[in-house]
């Protein structure tokens, strides 16, 4: 047979037999198509449609396009279509989260609907954000993964528009499940267990400060029943953390410290016992313990290594420094920035605070050549810029006028210079903020609002732009006394500030000033 | 014949060569080793329609892992998966792909066309496996070191560059000796008793020819697998359907590669056969 190979070729048999071999494989593949997994179609078709869309939302956010409101459009149209390709009344149903396969197209168009609803937000479209993520959130409840993300997301957009007590209550209601785990089953949302703190913050803003203290410790509570109850897991980890933000947040750091001691006692910590011996330097720093902040803090730095051993030994420094033990906490800020790499962020902090303490000592010439390489070094750094500034403030304080104005006049100029080469919003806002520092300085107040003002204006949407708003509220209503402009600074820090505290601050402002004195 | 000569022959009868991968018969054998990586890379990418999951989803997790049942995931790893799937059968798709190719131009002049040539090849089987197959093996390894060498280029450019150049050597070298050995195992004059002697003859006539043949085809294949991997790359992170049709560019070039190889070592052998004789 084998020796008639090619004759059977050459008589096109070969070609019938594989032309025969092609038909059982297309009837076998199409009888395999009755049989085959269809959600896993699905989810594919979901996964490629929800990828093309998040790149044109990509790209609408990058500001790449020229025009950006066409690029914008684009990416809603694709997020919305889809959410309409795999609606929530088919995919999201009960009957139908029970098959894994559809379970995931649901997710992937929960998702679809949140990065849609997150455009609004990032608009500033508050209404049409609170309905969209209220829409979500009912529409995909059986998704945790989505229903979380909307209902914390509608909290937020409720506080934006001012109806605390309807976002308390849905920061409660999230709180009320936060030992469950994620969808991924390692640990409880972040989010359900943050809520407790954002009810309270909530509470609290409203001026019900005992329904607050009641609501923490409540929470505080049962959340630590769910830590005994789940001893020995990462849960029970999360929920020893939750409980020490909760206490912190209340000012009561001796309960903060047990409730990360606890978390430090649970076995499965292990990867995260350096960041909590922190954590406890940090809470004796703030329980204003010195010595048991030293304690933790050469803990932290002789037992781990890396960044946190890092982050330990400038603690440390801190905490000599507050326990009034200049000489050491010199020695270790010395050793820090020996060992650490010199254009790390942390090198740039302990220059900084090392300086600080120098200056508060009374060794001005030894400060003033740290900020000077703080500034040559890193000049782009916050600290770098801010090293300017206090170089500035120091004179100012000291009533030399003439060093002060040439420091102030050096330190302009390098603010400009920076302003006409960095892009980044970032070293932007910290360099327009540090200008507008140092023309406040030198009491040129007007020069100085104008200065924060820009600052605020041009980086919105960064959380610290709030900062630079503020002050040039603050100045216009104290130093210049120029209460429209303050009203108006403080409206658009009610609507526009990305730190949500902020905005309740902005909106107390204005609720507490008098619209007849503030008229122009 | 002197080695200038030889150097020259190679160029020309190349050049005919690849002139000859777009004509029939033996485009017929480009078609056939274009179409089966094309249709196993479509076959691949829609491993989740229902009409191929069953078969499809436990092939695309085997050589994938959970990251290819993904979008875009099986994309982008849809020349490893290939790559990976090409393990299994490149001993058997290529050197029966070759020896057709050899076949196709060494029966050319007879006026045999490029089906009665698949039946000789077939017939052959036995024996271009058992001589070409360690070959291939050889070359599949080649082309390995040259792809993951290639990757590593961004993060250790050093140890990439000496595993690049190692890879290319041992392609050109696999290629020259392949291209000495193919057309003695597509001759069908030859019993398996003289393969051995025919072949010491090739590589005393030929060494040079082979030699600068084998550099011309590494060299190739190695810009092909950079030009296709920058594609890859390029492509994956904007419009990652687009894998799809630089895999299929890349089957291509890899199917006429193949046909120029066969094609030009049996009428290399043939040239330099009449100039020793």
């Amino acid at each position: 047979m084998i020796a008639r190979l090619p004759e059977f070729f050459a008589r096109r048999r070969g070609w019938r037999c594989l032309g025969a071999v092609a038909i059982v494989a297309a009837l076998v593949l199409g009888a395999g198509g009755c049989s085959g997994e269809h959600d896993l179609w699905e989810r594919y078709r979901a996964e490629r449609q929800l990828w093309r869309a998040r790149r044109f939302l990509g790209l609408a956010g990058a500001g790449v396009s020229t025009t950006p409101a066409a690029a914008e459009l684009r990416a809603a149209v694709a997020l919305e279509k889809v959410v309409s390709a795999f609606p929530p009344e088919r995919w999201a149903t009960a009957e139908a989260l029970r098959r894994p396969g559809a379970q995931d197209v649901a997710r992937l168009s929960g998702t679809a609907a949140l990065l849609r609803v997150g455009m609004d937000e990032r608009a500033g479209r508050a209404e049409a954000t609170e309905r969209g993520y209220a829409t979500c959130a009912r529409a995909f409840a059986g998704v945790d993964s989505v229903a979380v993300a909307a209902r914390a997301g509608h909290a937020r957009a409720l506080e934006r528009l001012g109806r605390d007590e309807e976002a308390a209550t849905i920061w409660l209601e999230l709180a009320l499940r936060a030992a469950e785990p994620d969808s991924a089953g390692l640990a409880p949302w972040t989010v359900r267990l943050t809520a407790p703190a954002e009810a309270v913050r909530l509470l609290e803003h409203a001026g019900r400060r005992m329904a607050a203290d009641s609501v923490r410790a409540r929470s505080a509570a049962h959340l630590e029943t769910l830590a005994r109850q789940l001893t020995g897991t990462r849960v029970a980890e999360d929920l020893w953390d939750a409980i020490a933000g909760m206490w912190r947040q209340g000012g009561d750091p001796d309960r903060a410290r047990a409730a990360v001691r606890a978390a430090l006692a649970e076995p499965t910590g292990g990867d995260r016992r350096a960041d909590r011996v922190l954590q406890l330097a940090t809470l004796s720093q703030e329980a204003r313990e010195p010595d048991s902040a030293r304690v933790y803090a050469a803990w932290a730095a002789r037992e781990f290594a890396g960044p946190v051993a890092m982050e330990a030994t400038l603690t440390l420094a801190h905490a000599w420094a507050d326990a009034g033990v200049a000489d050491s906490a010199l020695a270790v800020y010395k050793q820090l920035i020996e060992v650490l790499p010199p254009m790390g962020d942390l090198a740039a902090r302990a220059r900084l605070d090392r300086a600080g303490l120098l200056d508060r000592i009374q060794h001005w010439e030894a400060a003033r050549a740290e900020l000077r390489a703080l500034a040559m070094m890193q000049p782009t750094h916050p600290c770098g810029v801010a090293a300017l500034v206090e170089i500035v403030r120091h004179h100012v304080r000291e009533g030399e006028s003439l060093f002060a104005t040439v420091e102030t006049k050096h330190a302009l100029e390098t603010f400009d210079h920076l302003l006409a080469t960095q892009g980044d919003p970032g070293v932007r806002l910290e360099t327009m903020m540090a200008r507008a520092d140092v023309l406040s300085l030198m009491g040129q107040t007007d020069a100085a609002l104008r200065e924060y003002t820009a600052a605020w204006r041009e980086q919105q949407l960064l959380p610290a732009a709030a900062v630079a708003g503020w002050r040039a509220a603050r100045l216009a209503d104290s130093a210049l006394s120029q209460p429209v402009v303050a009203r108006e600074l403080y409206t658009e820090l009610a609507h526009g500030a990305a730190d949500l505290e902020v905005r309740w601050r902005a909106r107390q402002h204005l609720a507490n000033s008098t619209p007849a004195v503030n008229a122009p | 014949m002197e080695a200038l000569e030889q150097l020259a022959l190679t160029g020309q009868v190349s050049f005919r060569a690849v002139l000859s991968a777009f004509a029939r018969p033996l485009s017929w054998v480009v078609l056939a080793g274009f179409v089966v990586p094309a249709a196993m890379a479509v076959a691949l990418v829609n491993f989740a329609h229902p009409a191929l999951s069953p078969l499809m989803l436990p092939v695309v997790k085997a050589l994938g892992g959970e990251a290819a049942l993904h979008y875009p995931g099986v994309l982008a790893m849809l020349p490893v998966l290939l790559e990976r799937f090409g393990r299994l059968t490149n001993m058997f798709t290529l050197t029966l792909l070759l020896g057709w190719a050899g076949t196709v131009t060494a029966s050319g002049s007879r006026g045999i066309s490029a089906a009665p040539a698949l039946g000789t090849t077939l017939q052959r089987s036995l024996r271009l496996l058992l001589l070409g197959g360690p070959i291939v093996l050889l070359h599949t390894m080649a082309a390995r070191m040259s792809a993951a060498a290639l990757a590593d280029l961004g993060h250790q450019l050093i140890s990439a560059v000496a595993h690049l150049m190692a890879a290319f050597a041992l392609e050109a070298a696999v290629l020259g000796l392949g291209m000495l050995v193919l057309p003695v195992f597509v001759r069908d004059d030859l019993p398996l008793r003289l393969v051995w002697e025919a072949c010491q003859r090739a590589l005393h006539w030929s060494t040079v020819a082979a030699m600068g043949f084998g550099f011309v085809m590494a060299g190739f294949a190695l810009a092909s697998r950079i030009v296709l991997l920058r594609a890859h790359q390029f492509v994956i992170t904007r419009y990652p359907d687009g894998a799809l049709l630089v895999v299929f560019a890349a089957a291509a070039v890899t199917a006429i590669g193949i046909a120029v190889f066969a094609a030009a070592s049996v009428v290399l052998a043939a040239a330099l056969d009449e100039g020793w004789e």
